[in-house]
């Protein structure tokens, strides 16, 4: 029966080509919607990704890292004795405008961390070093935003928030989905953005090896009842739920996804309906034969698998060049092998059903029809 | 000589043309003879040949195939009665497109669960027998109409079927081409012990017929009461020659 099945779809090449483009558009485009959710959320984690902290001190209420709410400074001396940690560190976070030579001004995303340790960034760099930030009014900007933010050069000086700021280095990729991220001193960011001598955005805490992280939240959050304790990982999932659910974008993908793959199911089903129909004199003589639904299930099981392969081995490598050729700071995508996995196993299961639609009708052929 | 086919009573309805196409038909059909039914257009020989090969159930009546009761199998057993006992020879031909001569035959060979070089073998012998080894790997398009029904033939002799159903094997041939074919069905269905039951109009192969029966407005009548008589037909002898 297998080769019965590859037979026929080869023998109507048209045809075969419509089905496998079919698998191919579903493929594609789940992929790449995936991929771009993957990468939305990648990018609205990242900083908490790259930060190194297990504990943040964050305002009550904080679903995700966007500066405006505040706490007092006293948190942080309290983080620091709590039992378990080893270093606890304070973060300014807030967005501000850069005034551009050209008149007006760009937004960044401001990130004050204390030298030196540096807890919380800058990293990427590839223009410049951490330790120029000791340098008053010093700032580390995104290089792949320096034309945006107004031609940046090593030395630079530019206005923000009516502060003088010298251009210090540069760092790559560190794009989340809101501005750019720029990089200063603690106290430059503070007084950058006029936040109060008293009052911190965050506290990121790092714990010893052997603590249990669990405990340890647990302990300062009772020793600080007026802010949020929560891991890195509670936080990454409160984001990730605010970029799926709050902002919308996550149920737009999704949908889109959804529709993606019903239009590629009914490529492939009408395709494999069209055989059937087209067919329907051979599949009566096969009957006639002695070929029960079971051998004919199996042809088109077949047919619907070299479809899903021939369609999944061009549509991945459809996607990687796509991908490949569309890499840039600003948009880079990753292939997630799970993602690509779970993707080719939804198309695989969409052929398989679109089989068994054609299944459906093969049921009514009536094998006495080879006579008339 | 045991009886290959014993119908009795069989009848048969359409629903869309509301009329019965069968009314009461009863044959028998020996073990290695060659019948041939013959009858006017619409007169209902399709049907019976239908209902006698298993792949369409008649409304009433019994069908015994080498003395298994056929007519109280369920649909979902008819393909297994189909695979071990019945070749078919159809009008169209109706090969598989997409397969080869060979691989056509091949086919009908794994359906009687004959595969690998065993049926390549048994394929090759029988595309020699009918004269196709040059064609043995071209397409049906590629063959001419007689070429097909030769390829039609070998596939329903294929894997020894104990019957084989031809309907109007000649139709659409010519004259050469149409007895080449009925000689070769016959001559390899003889060899193989085959029961063969040809429904067909063309008087120029009754001579290959051991019996004849007509059949008209549904039912079988005698030959001296047909509206087309038949004049020469070979006797069949039962356990005979």
């Amino acid at each position: 029966m297998a080769r019965v099945a590859l037979r026929m779809c080869f023998h109507d090449r048209t045809r075969a080509l419509g089905t496998t483009f079919g698998v191919v558009f579903a493929l594609v485009l789940t992929i790449q919607n995936l991929a771009t959710l993957a990468f939305l959320i990648r990018r609205n984690t990242m900083y908490i990704d790259h930060s190194g902290a297990q504990l943040w001190v964050v305002p009550a209420g904080t679903q995700r890292l966007e500066g405006g709410a505040m706490l007092p400074t006293g948190v942080l001396m309290q983080a620091r004795v709590c039992p378990g940690v080893t270093m606890a560190e304070p973060l300014i976070w807030g967005t501000t405008g850069i005034k551009l030579p050209s008149g007006g001004s760009q937004p960044v995303v401001l990130v004050g961390t204390r030298l030196p340790n540096m807890f919380g960034g800058p990293w990427n760099l590839v223009a410049g070093s951490v330790q120029e930030l000791k340098s008053p009014d010093a700032v580390i900007f995104e290089d792949s935003e320096r034309e945006k933010l107004g031609g940046l050069n090593l030395g630079d000086l530019r206005e923000i928030n009516r502060h003088r700021v010298q251009v210090a280095g540069f760092t790559w990729g560190l794009l989340p989905f809101s501005p750019s991220l720029a990089f200063t001193d603690y106290d430059t960011a503070r007084e950058l953005l006029e936040i109060p001598s008293d009052r911190l955005n965050y506290v990121l805490v790092r714990i010893a090896p052997e603590a249990d992280v669990v405990r340890v939240q647990a302990e300062m959050q009772a020793r600080i009842p007026e802010a949020a304790v929560v891991r890195s990982d509670q936080l990454r999932e409160s984001t990730t739920r605010f970029v799926l659910f709050d902002q919308g974008v996550g149920m737009m993908i999704f949908s889109a996804t959804i529709v993606d793959l019903v239009v590629g199911f009914a490529i492939v089903s009408l395709a494999m309906f069209t055989s059937v129909l087209e067919n329907v004199r051979e599949f009566a003589t096969m009957k006639a034969m002695g070929a029960t639904m079971r051998d004919l299930a199996k042809l088109l099981l077949v047919q619907a698998l070299l479809f899903a392969a021939t369609g999944t081995c061009l549509g991945v490598a459809f996607v990687c060049v796509v991908v490949w050729l569309a890499r840039s700071a600003r948009y880079n995508l990753t292939l997630d092998p799970s993602m690509v996995a779970g993707s080719i196993l939804v198309v695989i299961a969409l052929c398989v059903a679109a089989s068994m639609l054609a299944l459906l009708r093969l049921r009514r052929v009536e094998p006495a029809m080879v006579f008339k | 000589m045991s009886l290959a086919v014993v119908a009795r009573q069989l009848t048969k309805s359409y629903e869309a043309s509301k009329s019965r196409v069968l009314k009461g038909v009863s044959v028998d059909v020996f073990e290695g003879e060659c019948i041939m039914l013959v009858g006017p257009s619409g007169s209902g020989k399709t049907t019976l040949l239908s209902i006698l090969g298993c792949v369409l159930r008649p409304d009433s009546g019994t069908i015994k195939l080498f003395g298994e009761d056929v007519s109280a199998l369920s649909e979902d057993e008819l393909p297994r009665v189909r695979r071990a006992l019945i070749g078919f020879a159809f009008q169209g031909h109706n090969l598989i497109a997409s397969l080869s001569a060979e691989e056509n035959v091949i086919f009908q060979l794994q359906m009687r669960g004959i595969g690998g070089p065993k049926a390549i073998y048994q394929a090759r012998e029988l595309l020699d027998r009918v004269g196709l080894t040059p064609w043995r790997d071209s397409l049906p398009n590629e063959l001419s109409g007689g070429q097909r029904q030769r390829v039609a033939v070998a596939r329903a002799l294929a894997g020894s079927p104990r019957l084989v159903f031809a309907d109007e094997p000649t139709a659409s041939l010519d004259l050469e081409s149409g007895l080449q074919v009925m000689e070769l069905l016959k001559q390899l269905a003889s060899e193989r012990g085959v029961t063969l039951f040809v429904v067909t109009h063309d008087a120029r192969i009754f001579q290959y017929a051991d019996r004849v029966e007509h059949l008209e407005n549904g039912i079988i009548v005698r030959n001296e009461e047909a509206s087309i008589p038949v004049i020469r037909v070979r006797h069949f002898w039962p356990g005979g020659n």
